[in-house]
C-alpha cells in the first residue's frame, strides 16, 4: 500500500513530561469545558477542535450528492458438468453536482469507517459484488444471499469535491448492493 | 533507538522498527500481562499497540511489525514463533495458538473478533494479489489492493477457527468457519460462514469467489485498525493506564473524535484495576460491583468507534463476550439479557436507524454472533449461531448453529 495517504491524527509534540503536564491542564479544561457542553465525561469541544483541524477542506453547506439511481448485472457462462460460472456488478451513479471538480468515496466497513478518501471523477461506480460456480437454478439464491452478506460487510458515502478546497457535505450511506430503485429517497 | 520502558513492574527494551522483536527479559515463565508495547514514534504514527489486558506466553518468540493493533484480550500461545506482519490485526480475544507449531501471518492479516488461528498456520504469505481493475468506472479502490510489494489482506471472520491451514493472500475466511489442518485456500476464493472444511477436496465446493466488494471491505478494516494502533498508542503515552479495565476510548480519531468514559449505574467511572474492558461511551444499568458479580473474565465492551452502547441491567455475561460498533451505529440492549461464552455483538448500519438491539429477556448462546440485528424481547439464539442483518419479532427462536441472513435461514453452521 506504499502509494496510500491516510488521513491519521497529527502525532503528539514535544517531550513527554512536558506533554504530561500540558495533558493534566488540558484535562482539566476540557473537562471544565464538557460540563459547559452538557457533555458528561466526554472530553470537550477543545478535544474535538484539535482532531477535526487537521487540514481538513472547507464544508460548503448543502452542497450535498442526490439523485442515486442503482442497477445489478449479471454474466453468466456455463461451465462443463452442469455449472453456470456467474457474476454479479453492482452500480450506483448520481447526480452532477454543479462546479464539482470530483467526488470524494469513502469506505464504511463492518468493522469501520476508513479514514481514507477515494477521488472519483465520474458520477458512476461499480463493484463487483457477487460471484460463483453453481447450478443455473441456484444461482437466484446465490446471489441474494451473497449481496445480503455484502450489504452488510460495504457501504460508501460520497461528497462533493468542489475547486479552492472546499467539498460538500456526505451522502447518505449506501450499502454496496443496495436497491434504491425499489423505494427511491 | 532504544528506550526503556516500564510497564506493570518490569523494564523492557523497545527499539525502532522495522520488524520490531519483543525482547523483554526477566519475565517468569508462564502467561502474563504484556502490557503495551509500542513500536515506532512515540505515541503516534507508525506505532504498533499490543493492549494491556493481551497475554503472551513466551515473548521471545513473537516477532511485530509495523502498524500492528492487538486488541483486548487477545490470546498469543507463543511456545513456538508466532510472527504477526505489517498492517495486520488481531481483535479482541483472538486466540493465535503457537503451542505445538509455529503460527505465521504476513502483511496485512485481518483477524476479527473471537477469531482463531492455530498451530502450523500461514495466512498471507504466500499466493498472489489481484489485478488492478482496468475500467474507469471500477471501483476506485480496487485497484490499490497489489502493492509494489506484491501484498494484499487475508482475513478471518468472528468466531471463526483456522488449524494448521494455509489461507493465501486475498482470501477471507467468512463467520463461524472451520478450516482444518493440511487445507490451502487459495487466493481470490473465500470460505462462506459457517462451513468447515477439512479435506482439500471440499474447498471449491465450500468457498465462492472473492469480489471486488470483498477485497473493498479488507482494505477499509486494514485502516480502520491502523488508526486504532495510532490512536491507542497515542493514549497510552499520554497515561499508561489508560488501556486497562473501564476507561476512556482513545477519541482524536476522525471517526470518533471525543473520548468518552462509561456510565455504570448513572455513574461515570474510570477503575484500571476492573479486569473487563469496558471502553468509551458505554451506559451500563449495572453498577461496577454488580458487574463484578455478572461478569466472567476477558469481556471487551469497546464503543471506541459506534457509541453509544446502551446495556441494561445484565443478567448474566460470559467470559469472552464483545461488544463493539461501527461508527454512526449504536446498540441497545435491554434488561435481563443471558450472554454466553464468546458471544460477538456487532452493531453497524442497519435499515432501522443503525440500531443494533437486543431485547428483554433475550439469551444468547454459546459463541453465538449477533451482528446488525434487531430481536425481541424472550427470544434466544442458539450457541455458534450467526444473526445477520436480520429483524425478528419477540418470542424468536434461532437453533443452535443456525446461519440466519437479512432474515433467511442460510445453512447449518457446519462444526
Amino acid at each position: 500500500m506504499g502509494a496510500r495517504s491516510y488521513n491519521r491524527p497529527v502525532p503528539e509534540s514535544g517531550n513527554k513530561r512536558r506533554r504530561q503536564s500540558v495533558g493534566a491542564a488540558w484535562l482539566l479544561l476540557a473537562g471544565l469545558v464538557a460540563m459547559l457542553a452538557g457533555g458528561g465525561a466526554t472530553m470537550g469541544l477543545s478535544y474535538y477542535r484539535r482532531v477535526s483541524g487537521q487540514a481538513s477542506p472547507t464544508v460548503v453547506k448543502g452542497v450535498i450528492v442526490t439523485g442515486f439511481r442503482t442497477s445489478v448485472k449479471t454474466i453468466s457462462e456455463p461451465l462443463g458438468s452442469g455449472l453456470t460460472n456467474w457474476r454479479a456488478d453492482w452500480s450506483i451513479c448520481w447526480d452532477r453536482t454543479p462546479n464539482a471538480i470530483g467526488y470524494d468515496l469513502q469506505v464504511l466497513t463492518a468493522e469501520g469507517i476508513s479514514p481514507r478518501l477515494r477521488r472519483l471523477t465520474t458520477t458512476c461506480l461499480e463493484v463487483e459484488v457477487a460471484a460463483g460456480e453453481h447450478p443455473p437454478d441456484r444461482i437466484e439464491r446465490e446471489l441474494g444471499i451473497q449481496m445480503s452478506l455484502q450489504r452488510s460487510q460495504l457501504s460508501y458515502r460520497m461528497r462533493a469535491a468542489l475547486p479552492n478546497d472546499q467539498v460538500g457535505e456526505w451522502s447518505r450511506d449506501v450499502s454496496a448492493g443496495e436497491d434504491l430503485n425499489s423505494a427511491p429517497r | 533507538m532504544s528506550e526503556a520502558v516500564k510497564r506493570r513492574g518490569f523494564t523492557s527494551e523497545r527499539t525502532s522498527f522495522p520488524w520490531q522483536k519483543a525482547t523483554a527479559a526477566g519475565f517468569l515463565a508462564g502467561c502474563f500481562t504484556l502490557g503495551s508495547v509500542i513500536a515506532g514514534a512515540a505515541g503516534g504514527e507508525g506505532a504498533s499497540f499490543v493492549d494491556s489486558t493481551a497475554t503472551i506466553t513466551k515473548r521471545d518468540n513473537v516477532t511485530i511489525g509495523k502498524e500492528v493493533y492487538i486488541g483486548p484480550f487477545a490470546n498469543l500461545i507463543s511456545s513456538n514463533n508466532i510472527t504477526i506482519g505489517d498492517e495486520s490485526n488481531a481483535q479482541d480475544n483472538v486466540v493465535i495458538d503457537a503451542s505445538q507449531s509455529a503460527v505465521e501471518l504476513g502483511k496485512m492479516a485481518i483477524l476479527a473478533h473471537g477469531a482463531s488461528v492455530k498451530n502450523g498456520t500461514r495466512m498471507g504469505t504466500e499466493g498472489k494479489c489481484p489485478a488492478p481493475a482496468a475500467d474507469a468506472h471500477a471501483d476506485p479502490n480496487a485497484g490499490a489492493h497489489g502493492t509494489a510489494e506484491g501484498h494484499c489482506p487475508s482475513f478471518v471472520g468472528f468466531n471463526s477457527v483456522v488449524e494448521g491451514a494455509i489461507l493465501e493472500m486475498d482470501t477471507m475466511v467468512l463467520h463461524l468457519a472451520y478450516v482444518g489442518p493440511g487445507v490451502r485456500i487459495p487466493s481470490g476464493r473465500k470460505v462462506n460462514s459457517g462451513m468447515r472444511i477439512d479435506s482439500q477436496v471440499e474447498v471449491m465446493s465450500k468457498t465462492a469467489p472473492l469480489v471486488a466488494g470483498d477485497r473493498t471491505f479488507m482494505e477499509g478494516v486494514i485502516e480502520v485498525n491502523l488508526t486504532f494502533a495510532s490512536g491507542y498508542a497515542r493514549m497510552h503515552d499520554e497515561d499508561s493506564d489508560s488501556d486497562k479495565g473501564v476507561n476512556y476510548d482513545p477519541g482524536m480519531t476522525k471517526f470518533n473524535p471525543f473520548r468518552d468514559l462509561p456510565e455504570l449505574a448513572g455513574v461515570h467511572t474510570r477503575d484500571a484495576k476492573f479486569r473487563n474492558r469496558i471502553i468509551g461511551d458505554v451506559r451500563m444499568g449495572n453498577s461496577l460491583a454488580e458487574l463484578d458479580k455478572v461478569m466472567g473474565n476477558h469481556i471487551s465492551i469497546r464503543a471506541d468507534e459506534g457509541e453509544p452502547f446502551i446495556v441494561g441491567a445484565i443478567a448474566s455475561m460470559g467470559s469472552g463476550t464483545v461488544f463493539h460498533a461501527l461508527e454512526g451505529s449504536h446498540i441497545e440492549a435491554h434488561d435481563g439479557v443471558v450472554y454466553g461464552k464468546g458471544v460477538i455483538v456487532h452493531g453497524g448500519a442497519t435499515p432501522w436507524n443503525d440500531v443494533t438491539i437486543i431485547g428483554k429477556n433475550v439469551r444468547i448462546g454459546d459463541h453465538a454472533v449477533f451482528f446488525r440485528s434487531n430481536l425481541g424481547n424472550d427470544s434466544y439464539v442458539g450457541s455458534r449461531a450467526l444473526l445477520q442483518d436480520t429483524k425478528l419479532p419477540a418470542g424468536t427462536v434461532i437453533p443452535d448453529n443456525w446461519v440466519v441472513v437479512n432474515g433467511q435461514f442460510v445453512n447449518r453452521v457446519e462444526w
